[in-house]
């Protein structure tokens, strides 16, 4: 078998989408696919030409990049350049434009700042570079928290003295719990994100499913594991279900992984967050415990910022499902990957990086 | 780069000492750590997301679902 293959089959996808149009009926209905590798893989396929009019996708806030707030690059930026450390991040980060700039522009101006794949790169480098101090940038959800709690963890227990995190580690269930409660966004079911569930499992969702009256269903990367979900949220809907669904379950369980639940319970504390343009929510973010705090960046360094939003972005409705990027009048005259504005134009997994590469 | 939220299906070829293994995709060889999962077996798919394996991909399961698609089709006639 071609695990990757076969989830694009192309004849598969029009049944599909033959099956939800039948099932759906022709109420209107909106879904927020919450992840922004989801969000990508819908413009790419066009999936949403695959689906009935009045079933409305709408892209949601699982995008690391975008709602990381700015005050995190200026802290980034700030630590590369005044306080000389190395800076080891993923690469989308090093584009984001700071209040002054960005990682990519504190490089030019001498900054040490190294774009790796994995966190234990990072850790690596500060072993091999003893006269240096090496701060990993760790933001993310649920996905690439435990990589980064199991390098603090390898950090303290091999003893290494020049190495910190700056932490921007986002929840997805109160982030979920946070839009419904808003009324903001009429969503009438989810696709949650499924390798965030692959790590707390399906069952983090049950409580939002109860509360809210709102059926979600778990949906993978490939355009088939989307088309899939929408299906069963599409019986859902139209019966007025309101049940937690998986259709991701080759790679996401009920329980989900739970050696990665053990390690960021024992290094992180849940704590209210801040998402960029969706403000703080309570429990939406980690912070890292008090026994490894010589690893917290934020408590090591005295960080001084002065930050602001760009003018004109409207990236925080946008991941709250309230616009769409074509609403925003700077997109691609202005805000282009080339030349981001903001946040949600940098990333892959950004919206407006998706609406831009995939326009007609 | 396409690192942050996804996690990409690596075939296990080589099972190394201290929680690590080799994958290989599209004919590209990774190696990366499994101190999230269970023991690995050789031939096992699993996830790779940021260096670090997050979970085994249920091939079984795969087939089952594909094949419950499959099955959507004969009932609508087309
Ligand atoms: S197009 Fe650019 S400026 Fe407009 S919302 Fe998107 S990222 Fe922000």
């Amino acid at each position: 078998m071609n695990l990757l293959k076969d989830f694009k089959n192309p004849v598969l996808a029009r049944k599909l989408s033959a099956a939800i149009a039948e099932t759906v009926g022709d109420r209107p209905f909106s879904i927020m696919e919450v992840c922004g590798g989801q969000t990508h893989t819908i413009y790419k396929y066009r999936l949403r030409e695959m689906l009935p009019p009045n079933l409305r996708l709408v892209s949601g806030p699982g995008c690391p990049v975008c709602v990381t707030p700015i005050e995190y690059i200026d802290k980034a930026v700030f630590l590369a350049l005044e306080k000389g450390a190395s800076i080891y991040t993923f690469g989308d980060l090093v584009r984001v434009p700071g209040t002054m700039m960005s990682l990519e522009k504190a490089q030019a101006e001498g900054a040490d700042v190294q774009p790796v794949y994995s966190p234990f790169q990072s850790l690596q480098a500060a072993k091999a570079n003893p006269e240096r101090h090496v701060v990993f940038l760790g933001i993310g959800f649920e996905t690439t928290l435990p990589g980064v709690g199991l390098v603090i963890r390898e950090a303290q227990r091999s003893g290494v003295e020049n190495f910190s995190v700056l932490l921007s580690a986002k929840r997805v269930p109160p982030v979920l719990d946070a839009l419904l409660s808003s009324g903001k966004a009429e969503i009438d079911g989810f696709i949650t994100p499924g390798h965030v569930t692959s790590i707390i499992g399906t069952k983090a969702y049950d409580a939002l499913c109860e509360t809210y009256r709102v059926p979600m269903v778990v949906g993978g990367f490939e355009p088939l594991d989307l088309l899939g979900a929408v299906h069963l949220l599409a019986g859902e809907l139209a019966g007025g279900g309101t049940r937690n669904l998986n259709a991701y379950s080759r790679a996401s369980s009920k329980e989900g992984n739970v050696k990665a639940q053990q390690v960021m319970e024992e290094v992180f504390e849940e704590k209210d967050d801040e998402l960029r343009g969706l403000g703080v929510i309570p429990k939406a973010g980690y912070g890292i415990r008090e026994s490894f705090a010589e690893f917290d960046a934020d408590r090591r360094f005295d960080i001084v910022t002065n930050s602001r939003e760009p003018k004109g972005c409207i990236c925080g409705e946008i991941l709250c499902g309230i616009k769409a990027p074509e609403d925003c009048p700077l997109f691609g005259a202005i805000c282009t990957p080339d030349a981001p504005v903001g946040s949600c134009m940098v990333s892959n997994e950004g919206a407006c990086n998706a609406a831009y590469l995939f326009r007609d | 780069m396409r690192s942050m939220c996804l996690a990409v299906p690596i075939k296990v070829v080589e099972v190394l000492e201290g929680q690590m293994a080799i994958g290989e995709q599209m004919g590209v060889q990774v190696e990366f750590s499994t101190a999230l999962l269970g023991a690995v077996q050789l031939g096992d798919y699993v996830l790779v997301h940021t260096g670090i394996a997050i979970e085994t991909l249920d091939e079984a399961d795969a087939q089952e679902t594909l094949s419950i698609w499959n099955e959507l089709n004969s009932t609508l006639g087309s």
